[in-house]
């Protein structure tokens, strides 16, 4: 019987296989053999074709169920149950996943059905740094930290480390924008008794096109915005088309947010850089203030991909603490804890530092003008 | 004839010098340095000449500003300070149109004159109506009660210049001269009591200001750096533009037009870099002298 999920295993001893960033390969991590991308790709498109039409089955099955009356209709609408194709195991994942683990065997499970057809993906930027750069990355963002809790370093323990596939909008948009702008000349003339300043106004026309590639939009609702734009950039030049090999090993989901969702977002992004390059055309002025401003979009496209994007969770004191690491480029968000005493003392320190130097440089500059 | 006029002469002159000499010796510090400026300065000399010299004790006046029952009300006060500080206080009044060097140069061989004179140390005020400047000076004996620095000087001569120079302006040198009288008769007395240069400049007030100001550094300069510790934190926020997605070769302006509106024009004046508020702009002091002038 077919399952509803497709595991890569390797075709030598039937191991997982997942995919290795730091040779590009797809590898058996038992046996050791590479497998080129495309290879596993063809290797298992007929068994992603028969899972993603079982697992058409089993969603009939689903709304079978539902009148069962166990679930609510939302959390019904919400998950989907897939058989591991490994172990045999029933995964229950949200209408999501495109990818993810058996919690059971621990094997990588593909759910073809979630990339195949209109929401498959356009391009996928596979990883190209480990789990264990990823927390080398982390310890590095520890350093440095001045008011970070002692605690939290010393007794640190990363509680879980998710590689994921993010699904982010690319907008690709030719801005046509125009400024208008009041600005100022002035020409100072000094005489023995008076200072005369002139000041010459004038207003600035300015218009421009420039264009934006593939500014990015995460459209998965479980990302926070803030965090995925500050994984940013991204070097598209190490963009592929999309192939689901590159996923093996990692979880991913499908977007959730549609593209129309995010795009005034976006809007707001280029509008802000539009801004800012009309703004340097008006330069050399003494003065030079924005009147009113409007941008065009012409000719946008929306393309879809998954980015890499490694998550780690710590906790300290109870509480939670989620980093994100940029899985191309390695930049490593995310928001440390606190130490409010190590806070008051340093503002102690520093208040007594700049107060006894300021009185000393002043006292010596008022001595030394003879006000004492 | 001619040998009557020469003997006529010769006596003449015999009895304008024994006057003189006269004068010097018995009292006056004023008429004998009025004897040493001839000597010092010949020229202006002739000038104030020509005017009667209205002279007390402690002042005189080659100019004929001052009444004579001022002129004598102010004797008696500078008289009085003198004995008090135990140093001569004395002031000329001149209309010679002293430049700053010699105005500075006459007081202080004044100064020298009426230490000698009184047998005291001296702090004298010299003012010259036409070129309308001042001089404080004192004589050597009377340098330490301005500051045993140069540099000290200046607060010492400002002390008293502040006072005197408001009424000099308004044209009333009965307050100019008796203001004078009082503030070189505290600093002489003090001097002379305490053996140190009196403290003109009250630094109270800058020093609670300095202390309020480095408190104020202090805790701006705290509250920064624990805002920029604080945000180093966190490095998530939102991002507000595009600019590692534009392609900037892209990037064309096609229109770019500076149109002139109008023009505006402020006058602002400036302020005068002369110091005629009393402040002491010019010293001639020397090992000496102390002191200093400047104008009105």
């Amino acid at each position: 019987m077919a399952s509803t999920t497709v595991s890569y295993k390797c075709p030598s001893c039937d191991a997982p296989l997942a995919y290795t960033p730091k040779n590009g390969k797809v590898t058996c991590e038992y046996c050791g053999t590479e497998f080129e991308a495309q290879v596993i790709e063809q290797l298992f498109a007929k068994k992603e074709e028969d899972a993603a039409k079982m697992q058409a089955a089993e969603d009939a099955k689903w709304e079978k169920r539902a009148g069962s009356g166990e679930f609510s209709p939302e959390e019904i609408a919400a998950m989907r149950v897939f058989t591991c194709s490994s172990c045999g195991a029933e995964l229950v994942a949200d209408d999501n996943t495109m990818a993810t683990e058996c919690c059971y065997c621990g094997n990588p499970a593909m759910l073809p059905g979630r990339f195949a057809g209109d929401i498959r993906p356009d391009f996928i930027i596979p990883f190209k740094l480990t789990k264990k750069d990823a927390v080398a990355r982390l310890k590095e963002f520890y350093h440095g930290k001045e008011l970070l809790p002692d605690a939290f370093t010393a007794n640190n323990r990363v509680e879980q480390i998710q590689g994921m596939f993010v699904p982010f909008w690319l907008f690709d948009t030719t801005a046509d924008a125009s400024a208008i702008y009041n600005a100022t000349s002035d020409a100072v003339l000094t005489t023995s008794d008076k200072v005369i300043t002139t000041t010459s106004h004038y207003r600035l026309d300015r218009s421009a096109t420039m264009k934006f590639e593939r500014v990015p939009a995460d459209g998965s609702a479980r990302m926070q915005d803030e965090y995925m734009d500050s994984i940013e950039p991204f070097d598209y030049s190490e963009m592929i088309p999309f192939s689901s090999q590159y996923m093996a090993g990692y979880l991913a989901d499908k977007y959730d947010i549609e593209a129309e969702s995010v795009e005034p977002r976006i809007t707001t992004r280029i509008e802000n850089s539009c801004c800012d390059m009309l703004r340097d055309t008006a330069s050399g002025w003494d003065s030079c203030a924005e009147e009113n401003h409007f941008v065009v979009k012409q000719n946008g496209t929306i393309s879809y991909a998954m980015v890499p994007v490694w998550i780690l969770t710590t906790r300290y004191q109870d509480k939670p603490y989620t980093f994100m690491m940029n899985g191309q480029t390695g930049r490593m968000v995310g928001a440390l804890p606190i130490d409010e005493d190590k806070k008051a003392s340093f503002f102690r320190k520093d208040f007594l530092k700049a107060a006894i130097g300021s009185g000393v440089v002043l006292g010596g500059l008022t001595w030394m003008v003879g006000f004492i | 004839m001619v040998k009557n006029n020469r003997l006529y002469s010769i006596l003449l002159a015999l009895v304008f010098s024994f006057s003189a000499f006269f004068s010097a010796v018995t009292f006056s510090p004023d008429v004998t340095c009025a004897a040493q400026n001839r000597q010092q300065t010949r020229k202006p000399q002739k000038k104030a000449q020509q005017k009667a010299a209205q002279a007390g004790n402690y002042i005189i006046d080659y100019t004929g500003l001052l009444k004579s029952g001022d002129l004598q009300k102010i004797d008696q006060i500078l008289a009085a300070e003198s004995q008090k500080s135990g140093a001569a206080l004395c002031v000329a009044i001149l209309n010679q149109g002293l430049n700053e060097k010699r105005i500075g140069t006459y007081a202080n061989n004044f100064a020298d004159k009426c230490a000698e004179t009184a047998g005291t140390g001296a702090i004298v005020f010299v003012q010259d109506v036409r070129s309308r400047k001042w001089y404080i000076a004192t004589d050597k004996k009377m340098k330490p009660a301005f500051g045993k620095n140069d540099g000290d000087n200046k607060d010492h001569v400002e002390y008293i210049s502040m006072e005197i120079v408001p009424h000099l302006k308004s044209n009333d040198l009965y307050t100019a001269y008796a203001t004078f009288a009082g503030k070189a008769g505290e600093l002489a007395g003090y001097y002379n009591r305490t053996g140190e240069a009196m403290t003109v400049v009250d630094t109270t007030l800058e020093k609670i200001v300095i202390a309020f100001m480095s408190l104020a550094i202090g805790y701006l300069f705290a509250a920064k750096r624990r805002s920029a510790r604080i945000a180093a934190m966190s490095n998530v926020a939102a991002a507000s533009g595009a600019g590692n997605y534009l392609d900037r070769s892209s990037f064309k302006l096609y229109a770019s037009n500076d149109s002139y509106l109008y023009q505006t024009v402020a006058v602002v004046p400036r302020p005068k870099a002369s110091n005629n508020n009393g402040g002491c702009s010019f010293s001639s002091s020397n090992s000496s002298h102390g002191g200093g002038g400047g104008s009105y």
